[in-house]
Protein backbone atom coordinates (compact mmCIF):
# COMPACT_ATOMS: atom_id res chain seq x y z
CA UNK A 1 0.00 0.00 0.00
CA UNK A 2 2.79 2.25 0.93
CA UNK A 3 4.86 1.51 -1.90
CA UNK A 4 1.72 2.28 -4.44
CA UNK A 5 1.59 5.46 -2.66
CA UNK A 6 5.20 5.94 -3.36
CA UNK A 7 4.92 5.57 -7.05
CA UNK A 8 1.82 7.35 -7.23
CA UNK A 9 3.80 10.16 -5.73
CA UNK A 10 6.97 9.64 -7.84
CA UNK A 11 4.84 9.43 -11.29
CA UNK A 12 3.12 12.94 -10.33
CA UNK A 13 6.27 14.14 -9.37
CA UNK A 14 7.73 13.40 -12.57
CA UNK A 15 5.04 14.82 -14.62
CA UNK A 16 5.11 17.91 -12.94
CA UNK A 17 8.49 17.91 -13.55
CA UNK A 18 8.31 17.27 -17.52
CA UNK A 19 5.47 20.16 -17.60
CA UNK A 20 7.96 22.89 -16.29
CA UNK A 21 10.63 21.81 -18.63
CA UNK A 22 11.72 24.85 -21.22
CA UNK A 23 10.56 23.94 -24.61
CA UNK A 24 14.08 23.67 -26.74
CA UNK A 25 12.95 25.47 -29.45
CA UNK A 26 16.58 26.03 -30.93
CA UNK A 27 17.00 25.90 -35.08
CA UNK A 28 20.11 24.29 -36.71
CA UNK A 29 21.86 27.04 -38.89
CA UNK A 30 20.86 27.22 -42.66
CA UNK A 31 18.21 24.60 -42.20
CA UNK A 32 15.43 26.58 -43.97
CA UNK A 33 17.60 26.38 -46.86
CA UNK A 34 18.65 23.01 -46.64
CA UNK A 35 15.29 21.83 -47.12
CA UNK A 36 14.52 23.66 -50.27
CA UNK A 37 17.93 22.71 -51.69
CA UNK A 38 16.10 19.27 -51.26
CA UNK A 39 13.29 20.41 -52.65
CA UNK A 40 14.93 22.11 -55.62
CA UNK A 41 16.65 18.91 -56.13
CA UNK A 42 13.61 16.67 -56.10
CA UNK A 43 11.54 19.17 -58.31
CA UNK A 44 14.55 19.19 -60.65
CA UNK A 45 15.25 15.80 -61.14
CA UNK A 46 11.38 15.60 -61.82
CA UNK A 47 11.48 18.51 -64.08
CA UNK A 48 14.23 17.14 -66.12
CA UNK A 49 13.01 13.57 -66.32
CA UNK A 50 9.78 15.02 -67.94
CA UNK A 51 11.99 17.25 -70.53
CA UNK A 52 13.91 14.03 -71.42
CA UNK A 53 10.63 12.20 -72.19
CA UNK A 54 9.21 14.80 -74.01
CA UNK A 55 12.18 15.20 -75.97
CA UNK A 56 12.26 11.18 -76.82
CA UNK A 57 8.66 11.23 -77.71
CA UNK A 58 9.36 14.49 -80.26
CA UNK A 59 11.98 13.06 -81.81
CA UNK A 60 10.68 9.63 -82.19
CA UNK A 61 7.11 10.43 -82.95
CA UNK A 62 7.95 11.40 -86.92
CA UNK A 63 10.29 8.26 -87.29
CA UNK A 64 7.45 6.05 -86.38
CA UNK A 65 4.95 8.01 -88.55
CA UNK A 66 7.53 8.05 -91.72
CA UNK A 67 7.79 3.95 -91.20
CA UNK A 68 3.94 3.64 -91.16
CA UNK A 69 3.71 5.38 -94.22
CA UNK A 70 6.56 3.93 -95.97
CA UNK A 71 5.50 0.61 -95.22
CA UNK A 72 1.75 0.78 -96.48
CA UNK A 73 3.51 2.66 -99.57
CA UNK A 74 5.52 -0.30 -100.07
CA UNK A 75 2.89 -3.00 -100.03
CA UNK A 76 1.59 -4.64 -103.15
CA UNK A 77 -1.66 -4.14 -104.27
CA UNK A 78 -2.49 -7.83 -103.61
CA UNK A 79 -0.95 -9.33 -100.61
CA UNK A 80 -0.93 -12.58 -99.68
CA UNK A 81 -0.45 -11.85 -96.15
CA UNK A 82 -2.85 -9.58 -94.02
CA UNK A 83 -2.16 -6.60 -93.73
CA UNK A 84 -1.81 -6.43 -89.28
CA UNK A 85 0.51 -9.86 -89.61
CA UNK A 86 2.91 -7.77 -92.24
CA UNK A 87 2.34 -4.89 -90.13
CA UNK A 88 4.03 -6.95 -87.23
CA UNK A 89 6.49 -8.77 -88.80
CA UNK A 90 7.40 -5.34 -90.30
CA UNK A 91 7.92 -3.75 -86.61
CA UNK A 92 9.32 -7.29 -84.84
CA UNK A 93 11.99 -7.83 -87.96
CA UNK A 94 14.63 -5.57 -86.41
CA UNK A 95 13.89 -6.74 -82.67
CA UNK A 96 14.44 -10.29 -83.98
CA UNK A 97 17.22 -9.42 -85.83
CA UNK A 98 19.34 -8.03 -82.84
CA UNK A 99 17.62 -11.34 -80.52
CA UNK A 100 19.57 -13.51 -83.56
CA UNK A 101 23.32 -11.14 -82.74
CA UNK A 102 22.97 -11.48 -79.08
CA UNK B 1 -0.65 35.02 -38.71
CA UNK B 2 3.23 34.45 -38.15
CA UNK B 3 5.72 37.10 -39.92
CA UNK B 4 9.24 36.97 -40.07
CA UNK B 5 12.88 38.66 -41.09
CA UNK B 6 14.23 37.23 -44.35
CA UNK B 7 17.40 36.94 -44.92
CA UNK B 8 18.59 40.20 -46.61
CA UNK B 9 16.21 42.02 -43.59
CA UNK B 10 12.95 42.59 -45.13
CA UNK B 11 9.97 41.44 -43.05
CA UNK B 12 7.26 39.17 -44.76
CA UNK B 13 4.33 40.21 -43.61
CA UNK B 14 1.78 38.47 -45.98
CA UNK B 15 -0.78 35.77 -44.24
CA UNK B 16 0.21 32.15 -44.12
CA UNK B 17 -2.42 31.60 -46.63
CA UNK B 18 -1.43 34.05 -49.29
CA UNK B 19 2.07 32.40 -49.28
CA UNK B 20 0.77 28.70 -49.95
CA UNK B 21 -1.23 30.45 -52.48
CA UNK B 22 1.52 31.62 -54.14
CA UNK B 23 3.21 28.45 -53.63
CA UNK B 24 0.91 26.69 -54.85
CA UNK B 25 1.10 28.59 -58.03
CA UNK B 26 4.32 28.00 -58.82
CA UNK B 27 6.16 30.17 -56.52
CA UNK B 28 8.34 26.92 -55.23
CA UNK B 29 10.94 29.60 -53.40
CA UNK B 30 8.14 30.81 -50.89
CA UNK B 31 7.80 28.00 -49.06
CA UNK B 32 11.01 28.79 -48.03
CA UNK B 33 9.03 31.36 -45.15
CA UNK B 34 6.44 28.95 -44.12
CA UNK B 35 9.87 26.93 -43.04
CA UNK B 36 11.37 30.20 -41.55
CA UNK B 37 7.86 30.44 -39.67
CA UNK B 38 7.79 27.51 -38.07
CA UNK B 39 10.29 25.62 -38.00
CA UNK B 40 11.22 26.81 -33.75
CA UNK B 41 8.03 25.19 -33.29
CA UNK B 42 8.19 22.43 -35.06
CA UNK B 43 11.92 21.29 -33.54
CA UNK B 44 10.32 22.14 -30.46
CA UNK B 45 7.81 19.59 -30.62
CA UNK B 46 9.98 16.99 -32.53
CA UNK B 47 12.59 16.82 -29.43
CA UNK B 48 10.09 16.13 -27.28
CA UNK B 49 9.88 12.71 -29.21
CA UNK B 50 12.37 11.80 -30.72
CA UNK B 51 15.85 10.32 -28.81
CA UNK B 52 18.77 11.82 -30.30
CA UNK B 53 19.39 15.59 -31.11
CA UNK B 54 20.42 13.62 -35.06
CA UNK B 55 17.04 12.53 -35.07
CA UNK B 56 15.51 15.96 -34.93
CA UNK B 57 16.90 17.54 -37.97
CA UNK B 58 16.22 14.70 -39.82
CA UNK B 59 12.18 14.21 -38.55
CA UNK B 60 12.09 17.84 -38.76
CA UNK B 61 13.28 17.74 -42.38
CA UNK B 62 10.82 15.13 -43.20
CA UNK B 63 8.15 17.33 -41.91
CA UNK B 64 8.38 20.31 -44.29
CA UNK B 65 8.88 18.24 -47.63
CA UNK B 66 5.57 16.70 -46.25
CA UNK B 67 4.03 19.78 -46.16
CA UNK B 68 5.23 20.60 -49.15
CA UNK B 69 3.61 17.87 -50.65
CA UNK B 70 0.35 17.88 -49.18
CA UNK B 71 0.21 21.64 -49.40
CA UNK B 72 -2.94 21.45 -51.57
CA UNK B 73 -4.70 19.03 -49.35
CA UNK B 74 -4.39 22.15 -46.46
CA UNK B 75 -8.26 23.75 -45.79
CA UNK B 76 -7.74 27.27 -45.37
CA UNK B 77 -10.66 26.83 -42.85
CA UNK B 78 -8.44 26.19 -39.68
CA UNK B 79 -5.52 27.63 -38.98
CA UNK B 80 -2.20 26.39 -41.05
CA UNK B 81 -0.23 26.01 -37.41
CA UNK B 82 -3.12 23.76 -36.59
CA UNK B 83 -2.52 21.60 -39.71
CA UNK B 84 1.56 21.19 -39.31
CA UNK B 85 1.47 20.59 -36.17
CA UNK B 86 -0.64 18.05 -36.63
CA UNK B 87 1.68 17.04 -39.12
CA UNK B 88 4.40 16.75 -37.51
CA UNK B 89 2.84 14.92 -34.62
CA UNK B 90 2.14 12.04 -37.13
CA UNK B 91 5.60 12.13 -38.31
CA UNK B 92 6.74 11.87 -35.08
CA UNK B 93 5.00 8.90 -33.99
CA UNK B 94 5.78 7.24 -38.06
CA UNK B 95 9.18 7.82 -36.85
CA UNK B 96 8.74 6.19 -33.30
CA UNK B 97 7.00 3.29 -34.79
CA UNK B 98 9.60 2.77 -37.65
CA UNK B 99 12.95 2.68 -35.15
CA UNK B 100 11.39 0.86 -32.82
CA UNK B 101 14.23 -0.73 -30.33
CA UNK B 102 14.73 -3.02 -27.29
CA UNK B 103 13.76 -0.75 -24.33
CA UNK B 104 14.74 -2.89 -21.79
CA UNK B 105 17.01 -2.16 -18.63
CA UNK B 106 16.85 1.47 -19.02
CA UNK B 107 16.30 1.80 -14.67
CA UNK B 108 19.03 -0.57 -14.36
CA UNK B 109 22.22 2.19 -15.20
CA UNK B 110 20.34 5.33 -13.77
CA UNK B 111 23.12 8.61 -13.80
CA UNK B 112 24.40 9.66 -10.50
CA UNK B 113 22.04 13.02 -10.64
CA UNK B 114 18.64 10.71 -11.10
CA UNK B 115 20.12 8.48 -8.09
CA UNK B 116 20.28 11.41 -6.23
CA UNK B 117 17.06 12.65 -6.86
CA UNK B 118 15.44 9.14 -5.81
CA UNK B 119 17.26 9.48 -2.73
CA UNK B 120 16.05 13.07 -1.93
CA UNK B 121 12.30 11.29 -3.15
CA UNK B 122 12.28 8.58 -0.86
CA UNK B 123 13.24 10.76 2.08
CA UNK B 124 10.37 12.99 1.64
CA UNK B 125 8.48 11.61 -1.05
CA UNK B 126 5.33 14.72 -0.04
CA UNK B 127 8.03 17.07 -0.71
CA UNK B 128 8.00 18.88 -4.08
CA UNK B 129 10.97 17.64 -6.05
CA UNK B 130 9.94 17.97 -9.53
CA UNK B 131 12.37 20.99 -9.84
CA UNK B 132 15.22 19.68 -8.63
CA UNK B 133 18.24 17.94 -11.45
CA UNK B 134 17.75 14.61 -12.17
CA UNK B 135 13.64 14.25 -12.44
CA UNK B 136 13.94 15.79 -16.01
CA UNK B 137 16.79 13.10 -16.50
CA UNK B 138 14.01 10.55 -15.19
CA UNK B 139 11.38 11.23 -17.27
CA UNK B 140 13.37 11.08 -20.43
CA UNK B 141 14.84 7.94 -19.22
CA UNK B 142 10.64 6.77 -18.44
CA UNK B 143 10.15 8.12 -21.90
CA UNK B 144 12.76 5.76 -23.56
CA UNK B 145 10.73 3.08 -22.17
CA UNK B 146 7.42 3.71 -23.30
CA UNK B 147 6.02 2.27 -26.31
CA UNK B 148 5.37 4.71 -29.13
CA UNK B 149 1.68 5.21 -28.40
CA UNK B 150 2.08 5.52 -24.94
CA UNK B 151 4.77 8.04 -25.41
CA UNK B 152 2.32 9.97 -27.48
CA UNK B 153 -0.30 9.99 -25.52
CA UNK B 154 1.77 10.26 -22.15
CA UNK B 155 3.30 13.46 -23.80
CA UNK B 156 -0.04 14.93 -25.65
CA UNK B 157 -2.49 13.86 -21.80
CA UNK B 158 -0.34 14.07 -19.18
CA UNK B 159 2.43 16.53 -20.13
CA UNK B 160 0.45 19.25 -22.13
CA UNK B 161 -2.42 18.40 -20.70
CA UNK B 162 -4.86 18.10 -24.06
CA UNK B 163 -8.17 17.04 -24.00
CA UNK B 164 -9.25 13.57 -25.73
CA UNK B 165 -10.88 15.71 -28.44
CA UNK B 166 -7.69 17.46 -29.02
CA UNK B 167 -5.55 13.97 -29.17
CA UNK B 168 -7.96 12.34 -31.66
CA UNK B 169 -7.91 15.55 -34.13
CA UNK B 170 -4.04 15.48 -33.95
CA UNK B 171 -3.09 12.20 -34.13
CA UNK B 172 -6.61 11.07 -36.74
CA UNK B 173 -7.36 8.29 -33.94
CA UNK B 174 -10.97 8.09 -32.98
CA UNK B 175 -12.07 9.13 -29.56
CA UNK B 176 -12.80 5.56 -28.02
CA UNK B 177 -8.95 4.62 -29.54
CA UNK B 178 -7.63 7.82 -27.79
CA UNK B 179 -9.15 6.60 -24.33
CA UNK B 180 -7.90 2.94 -24.56
CA UNK B 181 -4.23 4.10 -25.23
CA UNK B 182 -4.60 6.58 -22.54
CA UNK B 183 -5.65 3.88 -20.78
CA UNK B 184 -2.68 1.55 -21.13
CA UNK B 185 -0.50 4.25 -21.32
CA UNK B 186 -1.23 4.91 -17.85
CA UNK B 187 -0.55 1.36 -16.80
CA UNK B 188 2.58 1.10 -18.89
CA UNK B 189 4.17 4.05 -17.05
CA UNK B 190 3.56 2.59 -14.13
CA UNK B 191 4.73 -1.21 -14.53
CA UNK B 192 7.86 1.31 -15.74
CA UNK B 193 8.32 2.70 -12.46
CA UNK B 194 7.82 -0.45 -10.70
CA UNK B 195 10.95 -1.46 -12.18
CA UNK B 196 12.49 1.00 -9.96
CA UNK B 197 13.56 -0.43 -6.12
CA UNK B 198 12.82 2.29 -4.21
CA UNK B 199 14.09 0.64 -1.05
CA UNK B 200 17.47 0.70 -2.50
CA UNK B 201 17.32 4.76 -1.77
CA UNK B 202 16.27 4.64 1.47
Amino acid sequence: MEQKMSLEKLQNQLIQSARRAPVNDRVPLGFEKRVMNRLYGEKGYGNRLSQMARGMWAACAPAIVLAVVAFFLSQPANQSIPADLALENAVMSPLMAENEIW
Amino acid sequence: MVSSIQGDGDIDSRSDADIIKSVLAGETADFEEIIRRYQPRIFGTIRKYARRESEVDDIAQEVFIKAFRKLHTWRAEAPFEHWIMRLSVRTCYDFLRKHQRNRENAFTDLSDPEKDWLQDFVKAPDDNHSEKQGAGDLVHTLMEQMSPAGKLILQLQEIEQKSVKEIADITGWSISLVKVRAFRARNEMRKHLEKIDLTQYL
